[in-house]
């Protein structure tokens, strides 16, 4: 079996030896102006550990300096190098395209926390509480729920706009979970990362009541063709 | 859909703030990844319940050991019902805004979401569920519920 | 500090969980992924998902059935960010089947 890492431009020199999963030499199977990375790999589907996690990030990160990099989801295995050549075949187009959409661009995360109260769920009523007062109650929650999620849109709206003109794309989620306002992702230039860390430092100073985090450089992770 | 071999729950490694992380060192020809954090206001920490609510929707491999698969099937079968539970719920009460059901109607529409709701509490405590559990990730699409 | 560091690389860590097991390219089909199994019902649930939506929407449309019909994703779940192109291209080929089925109910509702 073949554990796969990233799908890369054609290396115009070799690859640095890298050591992958299960401490196999990192390979690399070309075709035209692409190249698979994939080391050999034995036995059943990898786990779910940490040390694996990392080793399969560190590889793909390895890949960066170098090269375009599109990032393959952890514990993805091909048959054979047969399946790779079709694979590599049958997505040349789509690997290209995404390859040309990655090139000299990095992933950066950002989530915000904000303070706003949850929407608690009323009292608990009373055991005798009949079916017309029960829809009373859910459909003030409903309303609760809708204005708290406006209110969301309108403030993840607003720091969004800072950062999305620094970004080539981005890809976010506002309030998936009740204390986070915004989760998103930014691919940008990797020459605008010192601008984009400036932006955040700003947009923290201006809205104090907010927690933000915001991590990277990653490899385009959320920016590649999802199937 | 139960949890991973080891994954981001409290009980698991990755999270638990003592265990030291096991970067790949430079003898591998790989970079140490350490400095990912850009910028952070306050205490990193604050994020930490949140990532983990993030890591614990994501896609995990049903456990093979009975008990596993067991409480998955369970949490899916669950998840599902309440999905549906919740879109007749809003859906009513759409049609109560709009004035298209009678007092009768909207009587029993109520006692049947409130008992409907009571039945969801009793099953969640059955298979040791709770409520944030009861959702699904959908990738682009956002949560399920 | 050391404290801190500590929560950074925890931090990190989880960044990098959600970014390495739920994205990426994916490439079933030729190959296996680990959680292949939980992949497929993600798939039948995005369906199951918009149907159910759809649904709605014709439901709601009422004597504009057609209408609705005509555009039936425009009632996707409220948490879709619908500003995001990017977001949302993956699931648009495994609705297309999707759409043309919710028009023929909607036809056959008309008719009826």
């Amino acid at each position: 079996m073949l554990y796969l890492y990233a799908i890369i431009n054609r290396p115009v020199t070799p690859l640095p030896p890298l050591r992958g999963l299960a401490e196999q030499a990192v390979q690399c199977g070309e075709r035209g102006d692409i190249a698979a990375v994939y080391s050999q790999y034995h036995g059943a589907a990898p786990r779910i550990e940490v040390a694996q996690l990392w080793r399969h990030e560190a590889v793909v990160e390895a890949l960066l300096d170098r090269h375009s990099v599109l990032p393959v989801r952890y514990g993805a295995l091909l048959a054979d190098e047969a399946a790779l050549t079709m694979l590599l075949r049958e997505r040349y187009d789509r690997f290209m395209a995404g390859l040309a959409r990655v090139a000299g661009r990095v992933e950066v995360s950002v989530r915000v926390l904000w303070p706003a109260t949850p929407v608690v769920s009323a009292p608990r009523p009373a055991a005798d509480e009949n079916g017309r007062a029960y829809l009373a109650r859910r459909m003030a929650e409903e309303q609760a729920r809708e204005a708290r999620l406006r209110e969301a849109h309108k403030r993840a709206d607003a720091l969004h706009a800072v950062l999305d003109h620094l970004a080539v794309a981005h890809v976010r989620q506002v309030l998936p979970h009740e204390r986070v306002l915004l989760s998103a992702a930014y691919l940008i230039p990797r020459e605008a990362l010192d601008t984009f860390r400036v932006a955040i430092v700003a947009l923290g100073q201006a809205n104090p009541d907010v927690r933000l985090l915001c991590t990277g450089p990653w490899p385009a992770y959320h920016f590649v063709d999802g199937e | 859909m139960s949890a991973s071999p080891v994954s981001c729950h409290p009980a698991a490694a990755p999270a638990h703030p003592t265990q030291p992380l096991p970067a790949p060192s430079e003898e591998d020809g790989l970079p140490a990844l350490q400095h990912k954090v850009l910028h952070s206001t306050g205490d990193p920490t604050e994020f930490m319940a949140e990532l983990e609510r993030t890591c614990a929707a994501l896609p995990q491999r049903i456990n093979a050991d009975p008990e596993g698969v067991e409480r998955g099937l369970s949490k899916l079968v669950l998840t599902l019902i309440e999905l549906l539970r919740q879109l007749m719920e809003r859906q009513a009460l759409r049609r109560i805004e709009r004035g298209t059901v009678s007092d009768d109607e909207i009587e029993r529409l109520g006692e049947t979401f409130m008992r409907l709701e009571q039945r969801m509490e009793e099953l969640k405590v059955i298979f040791g569920l709770e409520g944030e559990e009861l959702n699904l990730n959908l990738g682009p699409l956002g949560n399920l519920l | 500090m050391r404290e801190h560091l500590l929560a950074e690389r925890d931090v990190t860590l989880l960044d990098l969980l959600d970014r390495i097991l739920d994205k990426g390219v994916i490439i079933s089909g030729d190959i296996t992924i680990s959680v292949a199994n939980v992949d497929l019902i993600y798939l039948g649930l995005r369906l199951l998902l918009t149907s159910v939506d759809n649904l709605e929407a014709m439901r709601a449309g009422g004597p504009t059935l057609r209408a609705a019909s005509e555009q039936p994703f425009h009632a996707l779940p409220s948490e879709v960010d619908q500003s995001s192109a990017l977001a949302q291209r993956p699931s648009s080929a495994a609705q297309q089947p999707h759409r043309r089925a919710c028009a023929d109910a909607a036809e056959a509702r008309d008719r009826s």
